[in-house]
Order: structure tokens, then C-alpha cells, then sequence
């Protein structure tokens, strides 16, 4: 019989690391607004992008061999657009910009990264 | 196999379908396809602990399995195995050590395994390991939604273990005879 108070603390240590991790991973980037989008399809690069280099807003499509989204790209940051997948998660997620956590569309194994420039860490490459 | 024993089974994993089919219905904005909120995993843990291993593995493989069917998703199933199966070894182990007072506990341990094994699954089969960003968040709504549904599991164990503690020792006397 383990003492439940050791199971707990052991609990405890998996949600503040869990919690310290979140904090890092999602919150907003300190005022970058550059970065590099860059988009894989199976684990490799479909297509990149500097988002500080963005004027005027653009859209590119990404055709995977399990269906299409649809990227919008404006200053900064991006997004899908659409997508033809089941779920459409990648579209719920919203715009994101530099140093956040990706776009990911698990149905069509597409992941968008957006690295900060000159830094790829060790996550993302 | 006693008709008992099958029956009991066969209503429990029932149980568990209809809780895997309803919570569907409540969306979850993470990129991995077959992420619930497990609910379904209060019946696993009872089950293992009321009827024993063997019958929460089959009840456990009839839910992901006719569930999956059922909610018509089929590219969650390998998903959902891998997040079952990681999720069943680490109640197994935890069911040695753990006393019926610490079931919660188990739920919640459980259920960050099943979440740690499908992220391990996703992660393999898109071949970006980017997509770990969203590994402490899961590990987080697994912690709620593991002491939810491992606090139900309890207490209902709790209250009805009585019944199952004679089953088995019925179960043991006719062994023996």
C-alpha cells in the first residue's frame, strides 16, 4: 500500500512542471512580430514564409494527400482558413504568431510552425 | 465463462459506449483526433476493480473498438488503442499498489497515460515532434477530468463492492471444490 500523500506529490510535480510548461508554450511572444512560418506535410517543408515580410494579406493553399487547408498569412501572423477535414481543429485554432505553439491538422499530417528568427528551438526542428 | 460473469461484462461495456458516444458531442479544440474528455474511463477503472484485469481489458477493447465504429471515426482508432492500452498497463501496475481508498488517484494517473499515449502516436505518425506543445495542456485536462472520473469510480466501488466481493469468493469456493 502506497501512502496516498506520495501519489499526490507526485501529481503535484507532473501539473506545476505541466503548468510551468503551458505558461511558456502559450503565452504571447514578447512583442515579436516577425518569425518564420513554416509548413510540413508528413514531416516535410511544403512551404515557408516570413511573416514580417507579409504587407498586404495572402492565402495559400495547401494541397496534403489526405485533403487541403487553406493558409491566410498577414503581418505577423497566420492561420487556416479552411480545411476539408473532419474536425476542422486547424481552423478552430485560430491566428498564431511568433514563438506560440503550432497549427497542427492531425487528419492531414500538416504541421505550422513559427519559429522566431534566427532561433529554431529544439521542438520545432 | 459464467453467464453471470458475461452478462456483467456486457453491461458494463454498454455503459461505457454510451458514455464514449455522448461525450463526443462536446468538442475539444485540440489537433488530436480522439481526444475526449474520457469519460468512459470511470467503467474501465471500476471494472478492474470490481471484476478483475481480464475483464476491464475486454471491456476496455469492446469500447474503443465497437465505440470507434459507432462515432464513425475511424483514424482515431489508432489513437484511442494506444491511449487505452498505455492508460490499462499503468492501472494494472497502479492496482498493485493501491488501496481501494486511492481509486481517484488511479483515474487520474490513468488518464494522463492515455493522453501521453496518443500525443506519442500523433506525434510519430505526423513526424513532427512541434505537435508536443499541446502535451502539457492534455496532461492538464487529463489531471481534472482523471480525479472526476476516478472519484466516481470509487465511489461507486465503494457502495457496491459488497456484491462483488461475494461473487468472488463463490467464485474461489467453486474453484476449490
Amino acid at each position: 500500500m502506497v501512502k496516498t500523500r506520495v501519489l499526490v506529490i507526485i501529481l503535484l510535480v507532473v501539473v506545476a512542471v505541466s503548468v510551468a510548461l503551458c505558461l511558456v508554450f502559450f503565452l504571447p511572444g514578447s512583442g515579436k512580430t516577425g518569425g518564420t512560418a513554416n509548413v510540413f506535410v508528413e514531416g516535410e517543408l511544403v512551404w515557408s514564409v516570413d511573416l514580417a515580410a507579409v504587407t498586404e494579406p495572402l492565402t495559400y493553399e495547401v494541397k496534403t494527400p489526405y485533403g487541403t487547408n487553406v493558409l491566410q498569412v498577414e503581418k505577423g501572423r497566420i492561420r487556416v482558413l479552411d480545411a476539408d477535414c473532419k474536425d476542422r481543429v486547424c481552423v478552430e485554432s485560430g491566428w498564431r504568431s511568433a514563438g506560440g505553439a503550432p497549427i497542427v491538422c492531425l487528419p492531414h499530417k500538416l504541421v505550422v510552425t513559427i519559429d522566431t528568427n534566427g532561433d529554431v528551438d529544439a521542438v520545432s526542428a | 465463462m459464467k453467464t453471470k460473469r458475461v452478462a456483467l461484462d456486457a453491461l458494463l461495456t454498454a455503459i461505457a459506449l454510451v458514455i464514449f458516444v455522448v461525450e463526443l458531442l462536446v468538442p475539444l479544440p485540440l489537433p488530436i483526433p480522439g481526444v475526449k474528455l474520457g469519460l468512459s474511463n470511470v467503467v474501465t477503472l471500476f471494472a478492474l476493480f470490481a471484476c478483475g484485469p481480464m475483464d476491464a481489458f475486454i471491456i476496455l477493447v469492446l469500447r474503443i473498438g465497437l465505440g470507434t465504429l459507432f462515432a464513425g471515426n475511424l483514424s482515431a482508432l489508432l489513437y484511442s488503442l494506444a491511449g487505452g492500452f498505455l492508460c490499462y498497463f499503468i492501472l494494472l501496475i497502479l492496482k498493485k499498489i493501491v488501496s481501494k481508498k486511492q481509486i481517484w488517484l488511479c483515474g487520474v494517473f490513468g488518464a494522463i497515460a492515455h493522453n501521453v499515449g496518443q500525443m506519442a502516436v500523433a506525434t510519430l505518425l505526423t513526424g513532427t515532434p512541434a505537435i508536443l506543445y499541446y502535451l502539457p495542456v492534455l496532461i492538464l485536462a487529463a489531471t481534472g477530468t482523471g480525479a472526476l472520473t476516478g472519484l466516481t469510480a470509487q465511489t461507486i466501488y465503494l457502495r457496491t463492492e459488497k456484491l462483488f466481493s461475494r461473487e468472488e469468493r463463490e467464485e474461489s469456493d467453486k474453484r476449490k471444490k
